[in-house]
């Protein structure tokens, strides 16, 4: 009995340990997150460098360098569409933020009814967004739509469409976005108005401060932090927006609201200029998160204050 | 400074109702508590006197008009709320600087920093002018509420328990600064407490409110010596009232229902000076405090409380005798109304019959059987 023995199994523990069952639950999540957002990210950025065409699979794939960017960077479309984009996005969160913020002010004076107000307010939130596109070109109709109707009540004239129209169908998206959405940045100032304690009113009442002085001091600093979340969350959504305007208008006429997705989904999916596009969608991708960075740290010294 | 005058008021909530003909009134100049346990009524008294409550009926009156349908600027007083309600946006010196800054005012920047520098000494706050309201203790936070007020000259300060959430020490310190500072500046103020000694050392005059009526109203030591009924009685002293009910028909029939005997005024003995008439009683436990201590008795199934003043004077366990030693017993009416309430006639037997004491010293006998 003198050969060694061999070694010893580690006495085992029944079932897992800690770290192994954490991997056990987590590990399914994180492949998934690999699969679906990581692997596609990645992905994307190689194609960015090459000519690759979706629609082709046989052709060889060859690698292009930094030309679809300096391809992208120098032209007008490109451009013009980021123009359509900000305009957009400017006027309907600016748009929002007022409208929004005087709702909730007036809801939250508690008179009677203002519950049910609040639940029709809401209602446009909560359609899909194709749908919203889809049925305003009903309402935008110039000889049947209630939009034109009501327009030539004030006016006079039902003669005009706002969204064939080159100077009006980038408002008319606006529109349309503020139509569906000002209720999510109202219910968010909403939450932040009635967060606010009511005995400050008072105190300032008392210290004989003006209801202007009693916004100024008390509540839009309260408020402030909520809105301005509400706003990340528009901001980001409304940067991104492909559905709606891709139903209302596909960014005509012309292409006065060819938005930056739209645009991008043209040069992928219709000239199939896979690989350019790619180069689109990274450098949209970048300046989005570059924006919600520096956005979300003004947002945390707000709220510090 | 102005007086303040309520009449009748009546307030609401709903079914609640908060205040019931409250009548009072606040000389210029004068330092009045009202005292009352939680729910009494205090805050809605406070926030209708300053025009955040509408009373149902009466008339606030400010400075001889009536002020019941003015706003609350337009009464130009100044609250030190409860749950102190500072700006929480702005500096501590913001803060105070806030009611200077009113429109009516006019002040200089100059006259303004001087005077909020001038009160943050007072309260020794100097060093947190620059500090965010949020970033206090709530001391400080309470001191601050304080000064927001005291800032301004208004016809009244309004102070809804401004000395409670602070520690022992502090309360203390500031409450002698108050009395310091409210006698300095001549200063009218409600000052709204549940805390008796609060009252008896800061008030001119003291109003005792339960279940919003107004019980009694008069100079503290007065109302704690001849407390109109019961419910004054038990609030204007910090231990319970030895109540004892009484049963013997002799005293019932003049009307005697109950006898009440303060802790402070309950003698304990030892055993061997026990006399015929006194009580013997198990010691439960004694609450040394210092200067003065707490015993908490039974005789029978029924509790007692002693206070006594010199150290070492109650044995921790065992049997004492009890005393009701002096006239300072209260007798009480079924109805819970004092008798024999006239400040003169103090300790003076009833006619044809014995004094409070003496029935007190028989009842104690007949506990003892
Ligand atoms: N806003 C209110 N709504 C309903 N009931 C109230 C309101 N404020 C006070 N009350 C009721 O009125 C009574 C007196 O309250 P309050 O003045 O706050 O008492 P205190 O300050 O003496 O503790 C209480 O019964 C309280 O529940
Ligand atoms: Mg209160």
């Amino acid at each position: 009995m003198s050969t060694p023995k061999p070694q010893a199994p580690r006495p085992r523990r029944r079932g897992f340990s800690d770290r192994s069952l954490a991997w056990f639950f987590v590990g399914p999540s994180v492949l998934l997150l690999l699969a679906i957002n990581i692997f596609p990210l990645v992905w994307n950025i190689y194609l960015s460098f090459t000519n690759y065409a979706a629609n082709r699979p046989g052709t060889p794939v060859r690698g292009m360098g930094t030309r679809n960017y300096e391809r992208l960077l120098s032209q007008e479309d490109v451009w013009e569409s980021l123009q359509h984009t900000a305009h957009f996005v400017t006027w309907s969160i600016a748009l929002q933020v007022l409208l929004g913020f005087g709702l909730a002010w007036l809801l939250s004076r508690k008179f009677r009814g203002s519950g049910l107000w609040t639940t029709l307010i809401v209602l446009p939130m909560m359609l899909s967004p194709a749908v919203v596109g889809t049925f305003w070109t009903y309402l935008f109709q110039p000889q049947i739509g209630i939009f034109n109707a009501i327009v030539g009540l004030f006016t006079g004239t039902t003669e005009f469409s706002m969204i064939a129209n080159p100077n009006l169908a980038p408002w008319a998206i606006v529109l349309v976005d503020t139509w569906m959405w000002t209720p999510f940045i109202m219910l968010i100032c909403l939450a932040g108005l009635n967060s606010v304690p009511r005995d400050l009113y008072e105190a300032a009442e008392i210290d004989g401060a003006s209801s202007w002085r009693q916004f100024w001091t008390v509540t839009l600093p309260m408020v402030l932090p909520f809105l301005m979340l509400a706003v990340l969350f528009r901001g980001i959504e409304n940067f991104k927006m492909f559905d709606m305007v891709n139903e209302l208008t596909s960014g005509g006429p012309g292409s006065v609201t060819e938005l930056a997705n739209i645009y991008l989904k043209r040069e992928a999916f219709e000239k199939w200029r896979t690989g350019y596009a790619a180069a689109l969608a990274v450098i949209l991708f970048v300046t989005v998160f570059g924006f919600a960075n520096i956005y979300v740290k003004v947002w945390n010294a707000v709220k510090q204050r | 400074m102005a007086e303040v005058r309520l009449e009748n008021i009546t307030k609401d909530f709903g079914r609640v109702r908060a205040l019931e003909g409250l009548s009072f009134h606040i000389e210029d100049g004068e330092f009045f508590v009202l005292l009352g346990p939680t729910g009494a009524g205090k805050t809605t008294t406070l926030r209708t006197v300053a025009g955040l409550e509408r009373p149902a009926a009466g008339r606030v009156l400010l400075g001889g008009e009536d002020a019941t349908g003015w706003s609350p600027a337009q009464r130009d007083v100044a609250f030190v709320f409860q749950q102190y309600s500072l700006y929480p946006h702005l500096t501590v010196f913001e803060n105070l600087a806030f009611p200077l800054r009113a429109p009516g005012k006019k002040l200089g920047a100059r006259e303004i920093r001087r005077r909020v520098e001038e009160v943050a000494a007072k309260l020794r706050i100097e060093s947190k002018l620059d500090n965010k309201a949020t970033a206090l203790s709530g001391g400080e936070m309470q001191r601050v509420s304080l000064g927001r007020a005291l800032v301004r000259e208004p016809a009244c300060f309004l102070m809804d328990e401004p000395l409670s959430s602070l520690d022992a020490k502090l309360r203390e310190g500031l409450r002698v600064e108050l009395k310091h500072l409210q006698v300095e500046l001549g200063a009218t103020i409600l000052y709204v407490t549940h805390d008796q000694v609060e009252a008896m050392t800061l008030a001119d005059r003291v109003g005792v409110l339960v279940g919003g009526h107004l019980q009694q109203v008069g100079p503290p030591e007065e109302v704690y010596e001849y407390p109109d009924n019961l419910e004054v009685a038990q609030q204007m002293g910090h231990l319970p009232l030895n109540l004892f009910p009484v049963e013997e028909e002799a005293v019932r029939a003049r009307g005697i229902d109950r006898i009440g005997v303060r802790a402070e005024h309950l003698r304990v003995l030892p055993e061997e000076q026990a006399g015929p008439d006194d009580l013997r009683a198990e010691v439960l436990r004694v609450e040394r405090l210092g200067a003065e201590e707490v015993a908490f008795l039974r005789v029978g199934n029924r509790r007692l409380y002693a206070m006594g003043e010199e150290h070492g004077r109650f044995p921790d366990a065992g049997e004492v005798a009890v005393r009701v030693e002096t006239d300072d017993s209260l007798a009480f009416d079924p109805s819970g109304r004092r008798l024999d309430r006239d400040p003169g006639g103090r300790g003076e037997a009833p006619p044809g019959g014995e004094s409070p004491a003496d029935a007190a010293r028989r009842m104690a006998r007949g506990l003892r059987d």
